[in-house]
């Protein structure tokens, strides 16, 4: 019996002194699910932490990585949970909202920037009934929110955390009689930044109305049954899933802004180290 | 079949080397803390070695509340204690701090229920031999309840092995946290399959080692 109990200590110490033993290099934090994990992996790649083998794209997991010259070590774990775990990293990306909410905001090193495929396939888009895409009001409504106004206010008001896809000069139809649109979009920011489109929207003779949810299906339903003219609330990949699974014909008018994943330094405080 | 392996062989061997370690090392703490809880637990009830009712009320509620809490909420809500005695609050390492905090009180009660089951004549006996209240513990009860306290000790290390699959949360790896990263949350249901074929496996094993322990301490068998 004793002889077992020395071993089983034994065997405990061992194990126990092993996992003390930590690697060298650096450690980076990314979320453990699969599409935030994916985009995690394709910054560092764009910052030249690492690459990636050729054609992953958004399925990147870490056995994917290619080439990882500064040996970091990338540790996948609660999405959540990074800002906290920060103090023992060297470095973490993190999604905006969880820096956000955690306060850390500002301490971002670097975000996807609009033309990562991150940004591009998670942009948030315009979307409305399939054939309404041409119509003037429809039009107006995305020439202004693609407008350098309405692209630069989204880039001065929400801390990096939303940002937008970048200004085009689209023309604004001229529209004789006065149109309403009404357009279902989430609070935040959503809403917020079709508020600030609207008094630009009446200069046009459009009248925007915009009415707030807070579930991702009645925006899209409303749109098909015609009870709303457009919708602003998801990105394409949702979309997509949406129309094969309920049958509907909702289309994608224009890509506004996307939510960055960011870099924010834990032990490590900057990219010097990348050369 | 071998491309699979080529592939995964890697992943999986250090997902069983964390598991064995995220189990095995708290396990061994959990009972240094949980043995003499438990102990003190079932010592001062009404009626046992020396009787304490308020405090063991009082204990029994700490042993409760510790109980109730949900393991994810343990761990994120002592990443500082985390940090101060391992240095770190990611990886396997670390997760042994959680999962020995969340086994504690478990194995305590499983102790307490083992020492329970030993007749009162027996104690009774001891003492009339003029045994004082320690070496009623450490001769008597200790001693009499082995055989059921190995088959609580397999119990509690099972339900850890459990346990560690929710460690993946700040990163520790291991096999559980495979399964739903790449098995469930990428459909590699080959991945899934493997990995749970695996714990079952290791729970299989553990358990046949701890039976054969507690058959051959038990006097009846002898």
């Amino acid at each position: 019996m004793k002889k077992a109990f020395a071993w089983v200590l034994a065997l405990a110490l061992v194990l126990a002194l092993a996992g003390c033993g930590g690697g060298s290099g650096y450690k980076i934090g990314i979320p453990a699910d699969a599409t935030n994990g994916a985009r995690a992996l394709l910054l560092l790649e764009a910052q030249g932490i690492l690459t990636m083998k050729e054609g992953v794209g958004l399925a990147a997991t870490e056995q994917d990585i290619a080439e990882n010259p500064y040996k970091v070590e990338i540790v996948a774990m609660e999405a959540a949970n990074l800002p906290a775990s920060l103090p023992d990293l060297d470095l973490a990306v993190i999604n905006g909202n969880y820096a956000s909410g955690a306060g850390i905001g500002d301490s971002v090193l670097v975000t996807e920037d609009a033309e990562s495929v991150a940004a591009q396939t998670y942009g948030n888009i315009l979307a409305v009934k399939r054939g309404r895409e041409n119509e003037p009001a429809i039009q107006a409504l995305l020439a202004v929110l693609m407008s350098k106004d309405v692209q630069d206010w989204i880039a001065a008001n929400y801390n990096g955390i939303v940002m937008p896809m970048g200004a085009q000069e689209l023309t604004i139809p001229e529209i004789g009689s006065p149109v309403t649109l009404k357009v279902g979009a989430s609070p935040s920011p959503h809403a917020e930044i079709l508020e600030y489109a609207k008094p630009i929207l009446a200069e046009h003779n459009v009248t925007l109305d915009i009415v707030e949810f807070d579930d991702y299906v009645m925006p899209n339903t409303g749109v098909e049954d015609g009870s709303l003219d457009a919708n602003y609330f998801q990105h394409q990949p949702y979309l997509d899933d949406f129309n094969a699974e309920q049958g509907t014909h909702i289309a994608s008018v224009g890509v506004v802004h996307y939510e960055p994943m960011g870099l924010y330094p834990g032990k490590t405080t900057s990219l010097d180290f990348v050369k | 079949m071998a491309e699979f392996f080529a592939k995964y062989s890697v992943l999986l061997g250090e997902g069983i080397l964390e598991t064995l370690y995220m189990t095995l090392v708290p396990t061994l703490f959990a009972y240094l803390l949980g043995l003499p809880m438990g102990v003190l637990l079932t010592v001062t009830k009404a009626g046992g070695v020396r009787p304490a009712p308020r405090f063991n009320a009082v204990f029994g509620w700490v042993v409760n509340i510790l109980r109730s809490l949900p393991f994810m909420i343990l761990m994120i809500f002592i990443i500082p204690f985390t940090r101060l005695i391992a240095g770190t609050s990611i990886g396997a390492a670390a997760a042994c701090v959680p999962l020995t905090i969340a086994a504690a009180p478990f194995v305590a009660r499983m102790v307490e229920q083992s020492l329970e089951e030993i007749d009162a004549g027996v104690v009774e006996a001891a003492r009339c031999m003029g045994a004082t209240d320690l070496q009623i513990v450490t001769r008597v009860l200790l001693v009499e309840s082995v055989p059921s306290l190995l088959r609580g000790l397999s119990i509690s290390t099972i339900t850890l092995l459990g346990y560690t699959a929710i460690t993946g949360a700040v990163g520790a790896g291991g096999l559980g946290n495979i399964a739903f990263r790449f098995g469930y949350q990428r459909y590699q249901d080959d991945v899934m399959y493997v990995t749970v074929v695996l714990l079952i496996l290791l729970v299989c094993i553990i358990q046949a080692i701890f039976n054969r322990l507690a058959s051959r301490a038990d006097k009846r068998n002898r």
